[in-house]
C-alpha cells in the first residue's frame, strides 16, 4: 500500500483512449493519489463510462477541442476551485509510467522548481520510434528559438506545476502547440523549469497518435502567428 | 476628376478611422491595424493618381503592362482578406473553446453541489 497523497492533483486529459484511460486511472489510484481530474475532450467512445467506479472528478468537453484546451480546462479547475499546491499532468494513453510521478514530485520539491518536465530524451531513447524522435527534435528546436534557451523535451505531456506556475500560465493554444507555449510563458515569467528523466512506452496502438510532421508545421505557424498578432 | 476619385478616398478615410477605432478598443492589434491603414491609404492613392501609381508599380515590379499592376493589387487585396478571415477563424475558435470549458466547469460545479 502506498502513502496517501491528498495534497496533489493529477490531471489526465483524454480523448477516445478506450480502456487505456482505465489502466492509467487505476494505476494512479493504486499509487495513493486520490485527487484525479480526468478531462474528457469530447470522446465518442466509452472510456469515461469505464472509469465511473473510481470516483474521479470528470470534466467533460461537449465537443473535441484539442489536448491544449483539455489541459487548460483541468488547470482552470485547479486554479479556481481547489487549493492544490502541486499539480501533475500525465497522458491518458499509457505511454508514461505512473511510478515516475513520485520521481518527478521528489525532484520538484528538492530543487524548488515551478515546473518539472518528465524528459523522455535524457536516458534510454532506443524505444522511441524514429518518426516521434525526429518530430520532437524539430519541435525542440522551434521552441528553443522562441525561448532563447535550449529545450530538451518541449512536447512532453508529463509535467508538474506548483501553484505559482498554475496561476501564471494560462494555456491559450488548443492543440499540441500548448506544450511549447508552456515553455515560452515559463521563460517570460522567469519560472524555474527542471527536467527529470522518465521512461516512455510507445505501444503499437499509440505510435500514430498525437504528433507528426503536419502537426509540427501547424505548431510552428500558430506560434509564429501568436508572436506577431498576440491580442491584448 | 472622375466621381470614383472622390468616393474611393472617402471610403478609405472611413476605413482608416474604423481601423484606428478597432485598435483603440483592443479588437485588433497594432500590427493588424497598421496593415489595414496601409491598405486603405494605398487604395485611396490608386484612386486619386491611377496612372501614376499603376505605372510606378509596373516599373518598380518589372511588369511590362501596367494593367498587370492592377491584377497584382487585386491579388494583394485577396491575400489580405484571406489573412483577415484566418484571424477571424482563430478568434471564433477561441470563443468556442471558452464556451466548451465553461459548460464543463459549470456541469462539474452542479454535480458537486448535488453530491
Amino acid at each position: 500500500m502506498h502513502q496517501i497523497r491528498s495534497d496533489i492533483a493529477i490531471i489526465i486529459p483524454s480523448y477516445n483512449e478506450g480502456d487505456r484511460l482505465l489502466k492509467v486511472v487505476s494505476a494512479v489510484k493504486e499509487k495513493g493519489y486520490l485527487n484525479i481530474i480526468v478531462v474528457d475532450d469530447g470522446s465518442t467512445d466509452s472510456s469515461i463510462d469505464l472509469i465511473q467506479k473510481y470516483n474521479v472528478t470528470t470534466l467533460r468537453h461537449i465537443v473535441n477541442r484539442g489536448a491544449g484546451a483539455a489541459t487548460e480546462t483541468g488547470l482552470k479547475y485547479c486554479r479556481e476551485f481547489t487549493k492544490f499546491d502541486t499539480i501533475v499532468m500525465i497522458d491518458a494513453d499509457t505511454q508514461h509510467d505512473v511510478d515516475d510521478i513520485e520521481k518527478l514530485i521528489v525532484a520538484h520539491y528538492k530543487y524548488g522548481a515551478d515546473i518539472t518536465i518528465g524528459n523522455r530524451f535524457l536516458e534510454n531513447t532506443k524505444d522511441i520510434p524514429f518518426k516521434n524522435w525526429y518530430y520532437n527534435q524539430v519541435a525542440n528546436i522551434v521552441t528553443s528559438i522562441f525561448t532563447g534557451k535550449r529545450v530538451q523535451d518541449s512536447q512532453s505531456g508529463f509535467k508538474v506545476f506548483n501553484r505559482n506556475a498554475l496561476n501564471k500560465i494560462v494555456i491559450e493554444h488548443d492543440r499540441y502547440e500548448h506544450c511549447s507555449e508552456i515553455f515560452i510563458k515559463a521563460h517570460e515569467y522567469k519560472l524555474k523549469v527542471i527536467d527529470v528523466p522518465i521512461r516512455v512506452y510507445y505501444r503499437e496502438e499509440i505510435k500514430d497518435k498525437g504528433q507528426n510532421i503536419f502537426n509540427g508545421i501547424r505548431t510552428f505557424i500558430n506560434l509564429f502567428y501568436s508572436a506577431l498578432f498576440k491580442n491584448k | 476628376m472622375k466621381i470614383y476619385q472622390i468616393i474611393v478616398p472617402m471610403v478609405g478615410l472611413v476605413g482608416t478611422l474604423y481601423s484606428v477605432r478597432q485598435f483603440r478598443t483592443g479588437i485588433n492589434t497594432f500590427f493588424e491595424s497598421l496593415l489595414w491603414i496601409m491598405l486603405w491609404l494605398f487604395i485611396s492613392l490608386v484612386a486619386i493618381f491611377p496612372d501614376a501609381i499603376t505605372f510606378f508599380l509596373s516599373k518598380s515590379i518589372g511588369i511590362k503592362d501596367h494593367i498587370n499592376g492592377i491584377v497584382f493589387i487585386g491579388l494583394a487585396i485577396l491575400f489580405f482578406l484571406n489573412f483577415k478571415l484566418f484571424n477571424s477563424f482563430k478568434k471564433q475558435n477561441k470563443i468556442i473553446t471558452e464556451l466548451v470549458r465553461k459548460i464543463a466547469l459549470e456541469n462539474q460545479a452542479k454535480n458537486e453541489n448535488k453530491g
